[in-house]
């Protein structure tokens, strides 16, 4: 569970502890329906009544009281029945998520090509779990069913592993979900739409990208703090970029750049979902096709935030080709890492800061390369540990091996893992 | 005697008729309609009451309950089937959107009840007795039980629902 304890988090906690204490639940309600990147699932995960609430309610989990949530709101809503502690806790969360969720998709089918019936994967709990949901549009209102829940998921395509686990009937709901070509993403009342279709080869929304997200919350939004101008390198589908737009309140300028124009297609889509056209309008927002090759000689940002390639390549490999790989496929490499810390003054205004990430693989490289008059500090002292399923190398054994033996690649019980690093730098 | 309610409406954001236009096309097209029971702000939603609809409602399956348009002066008869009531000092938005009308959808409302026949009556057929107020907070300038001679009493009445009895 990604938790760096923000404000709103001690916020919403203490309003928990509050209510629990037979106090006015308002102020909870407010925060969460006043912000839609308000998180009470990662307040409730965390807190330590978690247990005592939900055997409150007769359930021995939060997935049990989630799979069950329909039967239980309807008890909650027959008055004859008294609730037990924590209830009216769960009830917010669950209406705040359903309209989050119905809002979401309705506003999507305006500007997408989402289709009638389809699936989402909803990453809450600062990244604890990941709710598959199936949806399937009839009228204004599409109605949904929570078809798995997924703890700790280690891969945005956690699908096909739940498919192996998944009760018959959710396994033949999610093989229909992945041959739509459709990846839905809902994160922090942002969604997400991919379609795999006709977004070539755009990279993402990978865990990388929703763990840099879940950090841009909880580090920036969630503490109030906000910047004017920020640029993202390599925005792949957009999530971070539209997160920031959305929810950076003092954001004059984003300017995002990807060598695939696809991908800036896709950020423009995911633009018009998620953000009304007034703000659009106020902001100034600048979408690139091109290499970053330091396109920016006169202009300083507050806040960069890159998702570079991070897969240190064989060392056999020319560098010409290294730079190619590392460009174009968002796959291996690190030069975008070095070229972007090599450029630092020229990029970050005085109080400016990086959002980067990077993996154990070449974590060292990387603190190496910040320099001297920055100061780093690793937002995840251990890293996030997810898989390690990039096909590129899978299929390539040298590759591979250069990894495991000389890159500290994890190899568990035939799968790969690797630790991701967030990493913020400033002078 | 019948222990049933009147809810009061208007037609705030729809032409005169439209609230209950648009609830009759929901049942014509779905056979049922949510209808949301909206309360001013001095007002406490009736819990107790409601549990008694919900208990004659296990027993009977379907009870009558009456429409009040206070801008009309009209009043109707809706044959419901079920209710749903927010959690203490909540409101819930309807428990089906595609079978509420869409200027609900924004909304949040304390109670819903689920009808599947709305018919308007003529008032000087009925014989209204009202039995309590009881979302009121304070004390009325009526005495009760009181019979309902005119609609212009319900409507000078500063409440949304009444308890009535009805022969």
């Amino acid at each position: 569970m990604v938790n760096l304890q923000s404000k709103l988090f001690t916020s919403l906690t203490a309003d928990i502890d509050k209510y629990l204490t037979n106090s006015d639940l308002k102020p909870w309600k407010n925060s969460l329906r006043s912000n839609s990147y308000a998180e009470g699932f990662l307040a409730l995960l965390s807190h330590k009544d978690i247990n005592i609430i939900m055997t409150a309610q007769g359930y021995n989990t939060f997935n049990e009281w989630l799979f069950d949530v329909d039967n239980w709101s309807q008890k909650l809503l027959d008055p004859r029945n008294e609730y037990g502690k924590g209830a009216m806790v769960l009830y917010e969360l669950w209406d705040v998520f359903r309209n989050n969720i119905m809002d979401a998709i309705r506003t999507a089918r305006l500007h997408t090509n989402i289709p009638n019936r389809g699936g989402i994967l909803a990453f809450v709990g600062g990244l604890s779990k990941c709710i598959v949901i199936e949806y399937l549009i009839t009228s204004d209102y599409p109605r949904f069913t929570i078809i798995d829940v997924i703890d700790n998921p280690q891969s945005a395509f956690d699908f096909w592993g739940t498919i192996s686990n998944a009760a018959m009937a959710a396994k033949n709901v999610l093989k229909e979900i992945i041959s739509t070509g459709h990846k839905i993403i809902l994160h922090r009342g942002i969604l997400m739409h991919v379609d795999r279709r006709k977004d070539f080869q755009v990279f993402g929304p990978s865990v990388d990208t929703i763990l840099l997200a879940e950090i841009q919350a909880q580090l920036f939004y969630e503490n109030n703090l906000s910047k004017k101008r920020v640029l993202e390198i390599g925005c792949g589908n957009g999530l971070l970029s539209v997160s920031v737009a959305k929810y950076m309140v003092a954001l004059n300028k984003i300017h995002s750049i990807d060598v695939n124009f696809h991908s800036i297609f896709c950020l423009y889509n995911n633009l018009s979902i998620n953000i009304t056209q007034h703000l659009l309008k106020k902001l100034d927002i600048y979408l690139t096709y091109g290499e970053f090759s330091n396109k920016f000689p006169n202009e300083k940002f507050d806040l960069i935030i890159c998702n570079p390639p991070y897969i240190p390549n064989e060392p056999t490999v020319p560098e010409y080709l290294n730079k190619k790989v590392d460009y174009y496929q968002a796959v291996g490499g690190t030069e975008l890492i070095a070229e972007i810390l090599n450029n630092l003054d020229n990029l970050l205004s005085d109080d400016g800061e990086l959002l980067l990430l990077v993996s154990n693989l070449s974590l060292d490289y990387t603190l190496n390369l910040i320099p001297y008059n920055y100061n780093y500090k690793l937002i995840l002292e251990n890293g996030h540990k997810v898989l390690f399923d990039v096909e590129a190398v899978l299929k390539k054994e040298s590759w591979l091996n250069f990894l495991l033996t000389e890159c500290d690649l994890i190899e568990e019980n035939n799968l790969f893992y690797h630790n991701i690093y967030p990493i913020l730098i400033k002078k | 005697m019948n222990k049933t309610l009147i809810l009061r409406f208007r037609d705030l954001i729809t032409e005169d008729d439209g609230t209950i236009n648009d609830h009759l096309n929901m049942i014509y097209n779905y056979g049922e309609v949510w209808w949301g029971w909206w309360m001013k702000q001095h007002e406490i939603p009736p819990r107790n009451l409601f549990i008694d609809v919900f208990n004659e409602l296990e027993k009977s399956g379907l009870i009558n309950i009456y429409l009040f348009n206070s801008g009309l002066n009209k009043i109707y008869k809706a044959k419901t089937v079920k209710i749903l009531v927010a959690p203490q000092g909540n409101t819930i938005r309807t428990p089906d959107f595609e079978k509420s009308p869409s200027y609900y959808h924004r909304g949040s409302y304390p109670a819903w009840f689920l009808m599947n026949g709305i018919e308007e009556i003529e008032f000087a057929n009925t014989n209204f007795t009202i039995v309590s107020t009881p979302t009121k907070t304070f004390k009325g300038d009526f005495d009760l039980p009181k019979n309902i001679e005119t609609l212009e009493e319900l409507q000078n009445m500063n409440v949304t629902l009444w308890e009535i009895a009805t022969p």
